[in-house]
């Protein structure tokens, strides 16, 4: 235990060190903690309207104004910051477990296995994301669960693409041969040896896939098949202040940069914990104790 | 006369899709004793790998049988499960065969902790210790690396430690010097030499294409030319009174 909090010190300072890490470590935490600040706060209720203050300019009350029923867009705002932290989250668990079961069938040693999968993957990648969203809409309904599933499956089959290459280079390794030879069962050989050494790609492409699942979310609810009405979201921001974007620009323009902020500090955090996190990539990694 | 660890009879093994297959082994007898070590040595495509991987149970022959301790070791078969259990592997490249992202501790007691599941987390750290001091590595400096951090020769060792780690009645070592720079090469064949003092009863299957390496160590020599048995017999017989000319031929490229 004290050697993982060594290792998680290690990898953290790494990522400081470089401006693109600290960047994204800066927003991401700022993201997660206005997402539970308002659980239990926003400067206003999200129901609360004031219909002789609307499209008000940004104040001492209302720091970014108000939108066309009066609401305050801060609180809409910091309210849809959680939304968008678990849309984003779910996606990439969703996404990791979907993608990662694709690639041990593509590298399986069973051949037509194999070869059905990477057909498969081939096959449905070619399926956009809104469509997937469409389909799914119609049973379900509209719903972050919708945007979750239809990125999940997306990003999924994206990610059991990119890993492939460097899955098949481990699984046909002498280390895996070796550890298959030992005994060790095939389920435990790919996720002690091969998953490990996909990691700079698998993190590259995880920390994408979130940044893309908050653009997805936003696209999906300005075409009405993402979160429910009502529902806080950057994407619901957007897309009730978007068709007034020419009586005032503002309401637009904080939506806006917070998703672009979130975006460019989520693909970021990629490449720098990549960086930090590999041992082959950082030698202060390679410097502490054995932790396996 | 020791016992017959493994021993195969008429293995035949083809290559390549109908139509354009490629026999690559022709009814290969062959058997190894315990605490024996046996060279199998051959030049480029002479079938010595796939015998010996055949042998190891890693391939599966065309037609012919494979018995390990008297048991068929055959897909599903008890036999098989008892070689896994009681065999290790050294491969060409050093650095291939220990995962990159595993220190060099953890790599080492692998195949321990998965035969001696209930083996105390101290007890493999004494094994681990003991097998690296065997093959002249220092467990305290070395045992936290990563294999980056490891010259060719430290890796090819540490190798061999992983091998022997569960006390396996029979090693292969597949053109485990080839890759390795000739200075080192010494330090290698130290290293065998070392665990074969250190178990008396365990065989050493030793793959080479070059004669001169194997010779310190060998016990027995096997020569395959084009898939088939040239020649074989105890090293220091088949050294001076060899009755192939392409044994003959390989004794002068190794310059002996």
């Amino acid at each position: 235990m004290a050697t993982l909090r060594v290792t998680l010190r290690v990898i953290l300072r790494s990522m400081w060190r470089r401006a693109g890490g600290r960047y994204s470590l800066i927003v991401l935490g700022l993201w997660v903690l206005v997402s539970l600040v308002s659980l239990v706060w926003t400067p206003y209720s999200l129901l609360a309207t004031d219909g002789f203050h609307v499209w008000s300019k940004p104040s001492a009350a209302h720091p970014l104004g108000t939108d066309g029923v009066g609401a305050d867009v801060l609180s809409w705002l910091m309210a849809g910051s959680r939304t968008n932290l678990i849309i984003a989250a779910l996606s990439v668990i969703v996404a990791a477990a979907f993608g990662l079961l694709l690639v041990a069938a593509m590298v399986s040693r069973h051949g037509a296995l194999s070869a059905v999968s990477v057909v498969l993957v081939d096959a449905l990648i070619s399926v956009p994301t809104v469509l997937v969203a469409l389909i799914l809409c119609v049973p379900f309904g509209a719903s972050a669960a919708v945007i979750v599933a239809a990125c999940g499956f997306a990003y999924g089959l994206n990610l059991a693409r990119i890993l492939r290459p460097s899955a098949m280079l481990a699984a046909r390794s002498a280390y895996v041969q070796s550890a298959l030879h030992s005994g060790m069962p095939a389920a435990r050989v790919f996720l002690t040896h091969i998953v490990p050494n996909t990691l700079p790609v698998l993190v590259v492409q995880l920390s994408m896939s979130a940044g893309t699942s908050i653009l997805a979310e936003a696209g999906l609810t300005y075409l009405g098949i993402g979160v429910g009405a009502g529902v806080p979201s950057w994407g619901h921001s957007l897309a009730t202040s978007v068709k007034f974007v020419g009586i005032y620009p503002l309401t637009v323009l904080w939506p806006g940069l917070v998703v672009t902020a979130v975006v460019v500090a989520l693909n970021l955090l990629g490449d720098a914990l990549r960086d930090a996190a590999d041992p082959l990539a950082n030698p202060a990694l390679r410097g502490g104790q054995d932790e396996r | 006369m020791a016992e017959i660890l493994l021993q195969g009879s008429g293995i035949n093994k083809s290559f390549g899709a109908r139509g354009a297959r490629r026999q690559v082994l022709f009814d290969v007898d062959v058997d190894v004793r315990a605490g024996e070590c046996l060279a199998v040595i051959g030049g480029s495509g002479s079938g010595k790998t796939t015998l010996t991987r055949i042998l190891l149970g890693l391939e599966t022959a065309d037609s012919g049988v494979v018995e390990y301790r008297g048991h068929n070791i055959a897909e599903g078969r008890q036999g098989l499960r008892m070689l896994r259990e009681e065999s290790g592997l050294v491969f060409q490249d050093p650095f291939s065969s220990l995962d990159p992202r595993w220190r060099v501790g953890s790599s080492v007691a692998e195949p321990l902790k998965l035969r001696r599941k209930k083996l105390p987390s101290a007890a493999v750290k004494q094994r681990v210790a003991e097998v690296l001091g065997l093959v002249g590595l220092d467990s305290a400096t070395l045992g936290s690396r990563y294999p980056i951090d490891l010259s060719g020769g430290q890796a090819q060792r540490v190798a061999i430690a992983r091998a022997i780690v569960a006390k396996p009645k029979v090693v292969l070592a597949d053109e485990a010097l080839s890759a390795i720079d000739v200075a080192v090469r010494v330090q290698i064949l130290d290293a065998f030499a070392a665990i074969r003092r250190a178990d008396p009863d365990m065989a050493l299957i030793m793959v080479s294409h070059d004669l001169g390496v194997v010779r310190h160590i060998a016990d027995r020599i096997l020569v395959l030319h084009e898939g088939r048995v040239e020649e074989s017999g105890p090293t220091a017989r088949l050294l001076a009174h060899s009755q192939s000319a392409y044994t003959r031929r390989l004794i002068e490229a190794a310059s002996l």
